[in-house]
């Protein structure tokens, strides 16, 4: 039997992973003495001997995630679903859903590599565009929440148009009506005097 | 007012986009018509501001009676309740303008902003308010050249206060912004 490194997270079977994969101690000694390990004792000779042929897909195959959470590659850190998965699945396998066997999933920047980083903006990227075409979209689409915000938007500019509007020197309505009027019969005076003068 | 002043204000003024602020829509600037602006239902915020300079104009006797006449009703207006005083400043809004008075513009539409601020200020119903949305919203048409001057902005924040309060947050939201980027120019002017 032939157990490869399956660096890919979660249970997916590796190609030299099968049920029907046979053990061969010569290739099993083979392998170990390759990688400085000693070799098989009698125990796990005897194991191999009568348990390996047993072995299926997804026994080995979490069982070689297991050993890839032991020693994490450094290029593909597993996330924290990965490891929830691979801890369900032993668990679902001996019986012990639900129980506490699974690791504690620690939340912060030290367990978010930059790939999930990434996708957690793109996610609120997303979000905010659901929550912003609505928006742009007809004003009688508007939901009670946005329509609070805009009234609030609303009243905010409305404001600073009247702050605005006030410290705009300019006189009242008769004032200016009159100052107008005045202007115009002065205008129209020197024109009749200017002509008178021709 | 210099024409030099007002062509750069003509540059300053293209079609202002402030509706991204808001999260309202952007209409096109084009299509909005005095019927449209007058719409009770709501509409696309159209920020759009065309201005010009009121030049004086050559007197007649004809202008003179019609802008001695706006002068004496705002006067009267003065001293008259509510009721009365909407009478006397209707009348004097329908009182014919004579040709080649631009001053007129200004006069018209101070008299109606008056109005329309009596109107908005007495209403309890409502109903006042639609009216001063009524008077104001084809004299402020965004398709129509506005004379540069403070009582367009004051005229556009009183158009922006009877929207808002009519419900139509779109045109409230336009005649706001129009009113401001009016104010701006105004003050650029008063700076120089």
């Amino acid at each position: 039997m032939s157990i490869t490194r399956n660096d890919d997270v979660g249970l997916g079977a590796d190609d030299e992973v099968g049920a029907n994969a046979q053990p061969d101690e010569g290739r099993i000694a083979a392998e170990l003495a390759a990688l400085g390990e000693d070799p098989l004792g009698a125990a796990e000779l005897q194991f191999v001997a009568t348990q390996g042929a047993t072995l299926s897909d997804p026994d080995v195959a979490t069982t070689d995630t297991l050993i890839g959470l032991g020693h994490p590659p450094t290029l593909l850190p597993l996330d924290e679903l990965a490891v929830r998965r691979v801890w369900g699945s032993v668990a679902g396998r001996t019986g012990t859903v639900g129980s506490s066997a699974a690791p504690p999933v620690t939340h912060g920047a030290s367990s978010t590599n930059p790939v999930m980083l990434r996708t957690v903006l793109a996610g609120f990227a997303v979000a905010a565009s659901l929550v912003l075409v609505p928006r742009l979209g007809p004003q009688t689409d508007r939901s009670p929440e946005v329509r609070q915000a805009d009234q609030e938007a609303l009243s905010v500019l409305g404001d600073q148009a009247r702050a605005g509007l006030a410290k705009l020197p300019g006189d009242a309505d008769t004032e200016r009506a009159t100052s107008l009027a005045d202007d115009y019969a002065a205008r129209l005076a020197a024109r009749t005097r200017g002509g008178r003068g021709e | 007012m210099s024409i030099a002043f007002l062509r750069r204000a003509l540059a300053r003024v293209p079609t202002i986009v402030v509706a991204s602020a808001l999260g309202l829509s952007v209409a096109a600037a084009s299509g909005c018509d005095s019927e449209s602006a007058a719409a009770p239902t709501e509409s696309a915020v159209n920020p759009t501001l065309r201005v010009h300079e009121v030049l004086p104009s050559t007197p007649t006797a004809e202008g003179l009676a019609y802008v001695r006449a706006m002068a004496a009703a705002h006067l009267q207006a003065d001293g008259l309740s509510a009721q009365s005083r909407q009478a006397v400043l209707r009348a004097a809004l329908a009182q014919p303008v004579p040709s080649d008075l631009p001053e007129a513009e200004i006069l018209r539409l101070e008299t109606a902003t008056r109005l329309a601020e009596d109107l908005i200020g007495e209403s309890k119903q409502g109903e006042g308010v639609a009216v001063a949305r009524d008077v104001l919203a084809p004299m402020l048409a965004p398709s129509r050249s506005l004379p540069l001057d403070r009582t367009t902005a004051r005229a556009l924040v009183v158009l922006g206060d009877a929207a808002a309060k009519t419900g139509d947050d779109a045109l409230a939201a336009g005649s706001y912004a129009r009113a401001i980027r009016m104010m701006s120019i105004l003050r650029q002017e008063l700076e120089q």
